[in-house]
């Protein structure tokens, strides 16, 4: 088992000291190499729970554990984020961006360097490793934010909406793309998604969180294999799944357990 | 670009409204160095002239003329050096209190709260009134100059550096805890090299406005360099030799201005635009 959250719940305290609650009894486990997408409504609690994942925000209660270790602070090793926003420093080249993990960790500058090219090889930037990432599109960008998680070799890749700020076009290439990528390095991935598509595209397993506070709605198994090519989409498993997801997320009610307040779709 | 503009840039050329051309660098360059021909012609003509007075306002030929007197005069050499040196000194002191000072001021809160306002304040009114304080604490001599004119590019650069902490972007410190970066790690990796706009332009300020600190003092109070010959020049109505020493400065202030865009440029490669460049235009 890559990741286990044991009745995870987290609390929040607002500046006028009342506790409002963002995530309730979530209790999860994650397989080696099992692909999780995470969709829910806005404000469900998506992007916290991956924090929790990541050890970037404590949980009120419950625990986190990978490997059977306890996750208290973030470990790259263990666990690599993969943001929304492009997020790669921009005065560090290609190359040194997807080295700056273990840039971070000491190591040498030829370790970095080895490390750092390897993984642009894998995404497909061998070519752009000089390049300031203002040279890159933002689905180059991302896939260099994907080779920087990937150097810290990780058990989880934990991707927040990787994909949140391209166009549908670059979205899908690169989607198809990345699938690829992640299926061949064999690492167990979480990824928080607002798009139905992706969500059923990339996932052995979807979770759907109910709206505020967050908790575990349903779970679908996709049973197509991995990795996936663009023509998943166009057939009747992903069309069924994809409208359940939509039912679901359109009409919190019907979820069980959710409240039946802010319908809001997570589209 | 608005719908507008597009609409107006698509135009052919053969209708009503003309596609804007934009002349290339070196036309852009003669048309610069016509206009300043040009101007130094209508000097030259007016003073001769005599549509102003050539007692008061020099005359091109004239400055040029001067320029043996000017550098053959001992204390002109001598106010050069000391007004050179005063600048160095006024200008070091500047920066490294500057950026020394905008670092903590920028990272600890309670010191940005107490001094922040006040330094914004006495950056809104003109320097000059603190002279008689620097004459009473320094007295009458050169250090007096260089601790004003270092006091007077202080303040800039302190300013722009704590500006430039608030560059610093949350979504990249998130990254350096993400990936369990240390202490240093995100000072040298992140807070650093993402103040560099900040810093970059505090430390143009402080050169613009220790020069001009350096300057205003030795205008005000008699204690040698070029300033005080400035006054000098001018008492005895050499106004020629005044022009080649404003003249003189004017340049040094450019061509500082320039190195400073030329260094600025090679260490800011990676920077979305230009547009957040200090403007070293004087």
């Amino acid at each position: 088992m890559a990741l286990q959250a044991k009745n995870l719940e987290v609390t929040y305290r607002t500046a006028g000291g009342r506790s409002v609650p963002a995530l309730t009894d979530i209790n999860l486990d994650i397989a080696d190499r099992e692909f999780i997408t995470i969709i829910g409504p806005s404000g469900c609690g998506k992007s916290t729970l991956l924090k929790c994942f990541g050890g970037l925000l404590s949980p009120s209660s419950g625990e986190v554990t990978v490997n059977g270790e306890a996750v208290t602070e973030p470990d790259p090793n263990r666990a690599a984020f993969v943001f929304q926003d492009y997020t790669l420093l921009p005065w560090k080249n290609v190359l040194d961006n997807a080295a700056v993990g273990l840039h971070f960790a000491g190591r040498s500058k030829d370790e970095c360097r080895g490390k750092g090219q390897e993984m642009l090889d894998l995404v497909g930037l061998s070519d752009f490793a000089k390049q300031y990432p203002r040279e890159l599109s933002g689905g180059m960008q991302q896939r260099v934010a994907v080779a920087r998680a990937m150097a810290m070799d990780p058990d989880i890749l934990l991707m927040d909406e990787p994909f949140g700020a391209l166009d549908e076009q670059t979205r899908q290439k690169l989607g198809s793309e990345m699938g690829r990528i992640l299926t061949a390095t064999e690492r167990s991935v979480v990824m928080v998604t607002h798009s139905l598509d992706e969500a059923v595209f990339w996932a052995d397993r979807i979770i759907v969180l109910s709206a505020r506070p967050g908790r575990i709605a349903k779970e679908i198994v996709v049973e197509a294999p991995r990795p996936r090519s663009l023509s998943f989409i166009a057939t009747d498993e992903f069309a069924s799944i994809r409208a359940e997801l939509f039912r679901l997320l359109e009409v919190p009610s019907t979820m069980a357990g959710a409240s039946s307040t802010d319908a809001a779709v997570g589209q | 670009m608005t719908a507008l503009q597009e609409a107006i840039q698509a135009k052919p050329s053969g209708g009503r409204i003309r596609r804007r051309r934009r002349s290339s660098p070196t036309a852009h360059r003669w048309v610069l160095l016509a206009v300043v021909i040009g101007l130094l012609v209508v000097w030259e003509i007016a003073s001769r002239l005599e549509w102003v007075n050539p007692m008061f306002v020099s005359r091109p030929t004239e400055i040029v003329a001067a320029l043996p007197d000017v550098f053959g005069d001992d204390n002109a050499v001598d106010a050069l050096e000391t007004t050179g040196q005063a600048i160095w000194w006024a200008v070091v002191y500047a920066v490294v209190a500057g950026i020394v000072g905008g670092y903590l001021i920028g990272s600890v809160q309670l010191l940005r709260d107490a001094f922040y306002g006040p330094l914004n304040f006495i950056m809104g009114i003109p320097k000059s009134i603190f002279i008689p304080i620097f004459l009473l604490v320094f007295g009458i001599n050169t250090e007096a100059s260089i601790y004003y004119g270092a006091f007077s590019g202080f303040i800039y650069v302190i300013i722009n550096v704590v500006s430039g902490l608030d560059l610093v972007e949350e979504r990249h410190m998130l990254v350096a805890r993400a990936y369990s970066a240390s202490w240093w790690h995100r000072v040298r990796d992140i807070v650093l090299p993402a103040s560099t706009p900040g810093v970059f332009a505090g430390i143009w300020y402080g050169i613009k406005n220790g020069l001009q600190g350096v300057l205003i003092f030795e205008l005000f109070i008699s204690v040698g360099g070029l300033g005080s010959l400035i006054k000098t020049y001018t008492n005895r109505l050499e106004i020629d030799r005044v022009f080649v020493v404003v003249l003189g400065v004017s340049l040094v202030a450019i061509v500082l201005g320039e190195i400073w865009s030329a260094i600025e440029r090679r260490l800011s490669r990676w920077r979305p635009s230009a547009t957040a460049a200090a403007d070293t235009s004087i």
